[in-house]
């Protein structure tokens, strides 16, 4: 994919549409190897489900080398059918700054600025200088990224670098801005701020009916959509449909029938969400019931045990939703094991 | 009545045994609402309370707010009966409104049984009504634990005038304002929610913060909820988001301590709820048994919160445990 920069802002308008899904790399069983057969299903799940971008999850426990080809094998399988995404969650700035130019050269769509952990979040200067980096290393679309793990509130009460943010909003790859907080007024402040000028979106889903019904917002992602519907049943998209075209009553029903989902996911994500990572074998796990390929992630990693596996399967059951063939003691492994080509060792 | 500006809770407080109520420190505590600025305040009666204590915590609460704080009540959960008899006091004593519950126990079958139980209650008692919308013991398999289609049905009653929103994720809110925008009145009953109010109040006139432990974020000289509030509905949204950030940082201590953990498996926990009125100046003292522990690291972090916003908190823990009044004053 390229896009002149010039015409990325009206690129995206035109493509951020719908939802993102997130894709995590799938390992052959003894975890040494990226297991390529893997991805690639997940990559055609992905597009099944009918979101209009996957988002490569590169921060789980992958070499530099393997995130780009990580990168690389999502690219190759989406083929243009989809945007290709990625967090620049890299160890560090260098690493970050090479990975915007890879992914521009084998033809990704876009990168989602994050910060390594070791970059100081001290002053605004020096996150402009970190954005304005990224910003000219390519020609990538570039989406923002504000979460409260990052700890701005030294910068704004809010949070949100505003003061970061109305110095690059403008740029012409910087195209959107995904806002991942549970403040209601810092979500507003965002939309409010700069709607005009990128595409704003919240990954909560409880946040959608009043974010899609009062602000202009069409996009939501990247976040793991395959945990509330099968590529037969799309329940989100069919919740982003009907909120698009203010279908209000369709879209509450779903969100009734999703019931004991959000039920079974809350304590969880209450926990996990302010820890700065993410549980990635629960979201693999999610992602195998509805058909893709599972596996577990490297170390270091939170566990998931059959209890929770129990839980979870009887949650999609209660919500309507058919799981896909393959028994949790399959889970571990991934669909594709003993299928796969390993690229990198 | 008028089911606006900031509501908050009020916990019975006792003697030093436990056996009696504490009048004079309830009269305390009602004083203490008036010095924060609210407008009304919910009488949680059920914190070990007899049915008489009940309807005596409402005649002395009533007395003493005078025409200067409404008084509502929580609806009593042992039985509908003790509730029909309770409401029917409260209302003779000149409460002005009851938050409905679920008897303990209770499994409605359906959306038929509850608006007919509730239709009961209602035809008992000419005090007003209010809808809880969140997780209150209805059953699961009932609206995911809201009841809509019979609160719905309910909001006819001439009676029956709010709802009173307490859960944290938006899309109930969001569905509660579909559903009852412009028939009853909205609260927002959780501070998880205040983010959104000037957007409430400037789509949907939402001009209410229904029931909850407000006195957590401020105190009588630093009435941070009820300024917040007012600038608000005057559409002054900079000044109320001047505010909510300077919150913040209480937010992220009482998050982190639990302090939001205000029940257990629907078990209130009415001794955190108690510390934390004393500790910006009501008069504390300990509930009845079973009742939840505050645990020590709970104490600190109160205190943290409320130095990060500027108050500075009370902090002779024996005369929390007896209460102010009791301690002499």
């Amino acid at each position: 994919m390229h896009v002149p920069r010039a015409e990325l802002k009206a690129w995206a308008r035109e493509h951020f549409v719908g939802a993102e899904n997130i894709v995590m790399p799938s390992f052959t069983p003894d975890l040494r190897s990226l297991d390529e057969a893997g991805i690639r299903l997940d990559v055609r799940q992905s597009i099944r489900h009918g979101v209009f971008s996957l988002f490569c999850a590169i921060e789980t426990g992958l070499s530099h080398d393997e995130k780009k080809r990580f990168l690389e094998i999502a690219v190759d399988e989406a083929g243009g059918r989809v945007c290709v995404g990625f967090p620049l969650q890299g160890d560090s700035v260098a690493e970050n700054l090479e990975l915007v130019q890879h992914a521009d050269a084998i033809g990704a769509s876009h990168a989602m600025v994050s910060y390594p952990q070791n970059l100081r979040l001290t002053d605004e200067d020096a996150l402009v200088r970190y954005h304005e980096q990224i910003i000219e290393a390519s020609d990538l679309a570039i989406v923002l990224f504000h979460n409260d793990k990052f700890g701005l509130h030294h910068l704004h009460p809010s949070g949100l670098p505003v003061g970061v943010y109305d110095r690059i909003a403008e740029r012409d790859t910087v195209v959107a801005v995904k806002v991942s907080v549970m403040d209601l007024a810092t979500l507003d402040l965002c939309f409010e701020r700069y709607a005009g000028t990128m595409l704003v979106s919240t990954p909560t889903v409880l946040q959608l009916p009043l974010a899609m019904t009062h602000y202009d917002m069409q996009w939501t992602g990247a976040w793991t959509i395959e945990a509330f519907q099968t590529p037969e049943q799309p329940l989100i998209i069919e919740l982003l449909d009907a909120l698009r075209a203010g279908r209000r009553g369709q879209a509450l029903g779903i969100f009734a029938r999703l019931g004991p989902l959000f039920g079974a996911f809350g304590p969880r994500l209450a926990r996990m969400m302010p820890s700065g990572t993410y549980h990635w074998t629960f979201f693999k796990y999610l992602q195998y019931l509805s058909g893709g390929n599972g596996g577990v992630t490297r170390a270091p990693a939170m566990r998931l045990t059959r209890g929770d596996m129990a839980e979870i399967r009887g949650a999609f059951e209660a919500c309507g939703l058919q799981p896909a063939d393959g028994s949790d003691e399959q889970f571990a492994a991934g669909r594709s094991s003993g299928r796969s080509e390993a690229v990198v060792g | 009545m008028s089911l606006s500006g900031v509501q908050n809770i009020t916990v019975p407080s006792f003697e030093p045994t436990l056996r009696r109520l504490d009048e004079d420190g309830i009269r305390w505590d009602v004083r203490q609402a008036i010095a924060h600025g609210f407008s009304a305040t919910l009488l949680a009666l059920n914190a070990g309370l007899a049915p008489a204590e009940m309807q005596r915590f409402v005649e002395v609460a009533v007395e003493e707010a005078s025409d200067a704080l409404q008084i509502g009540i929580e609806m009593p959960i042992d039985s509908f009966a003790t509730a029909r008899d309770v409401l029917t006091a409260a209302d003779r004593a000149g409460a002005t409104h009851a938050v409905l519950g679920v008897p303990q126990g209770w499994q409605p079958a359906g959306e038929d049984e509850i608006v007919a139980a509730y239709t009961e209650l209602a035809d008992a008692s000419p005090l007003r009504l209010v809808l809880p919308v969140g997780q209150v013991g209805f059953p699961e398999h009932i609206g995911g634990g809201v009841p809509w289609g019979a609160w719905t049905r309910l909001a006819e009653l001439d009676v029956v005038r709010g709802v009173h929103v307490t859960s944290w994720m938006p899309q109930i809110l969001f569905a509660a304002l579909q559903m009852f925008h412009g028939r009853l009145e909205i609260g927002i009953g959780t501070p998880a929610l205040l983010g959104a109010m000037p957007l409430l109040a400037r789509e949907y006139g939402v001009r209410w913060l229904s029931a909850a432990q407000w006195e957590m974020w401020q105190s009588p000289d630093e009435p941070y909820i009820v300024r917040f509030l007012e600038h608000t509905v005057a559409g002054r949204k900079q000044e109320a988001l001047d505010i909510h950030w300077r919150l913040a940082p209480a937010r992220g201590i009482a998050h982190g301590a639990g302090l939001l953990d205000s029940e257990l498996d629907g078990m209130p926990h009415w001794p955190l709820a108690k510390y934390v009125s004393w500790s910006v100046g009501g008069n504390g003292g300990v509930t009845r048994e079973p009742a939840l522990h505050v645990r020590p690291h709970q104490l600190h972090s109160r205190q943290a919160m409320l130095r990060a916003i500027g108050i500075e908190p009370r902090t002779d823990e024996d005369e929390f445990l007896v209460g102010r009044v009791a301690d002499g004053g």
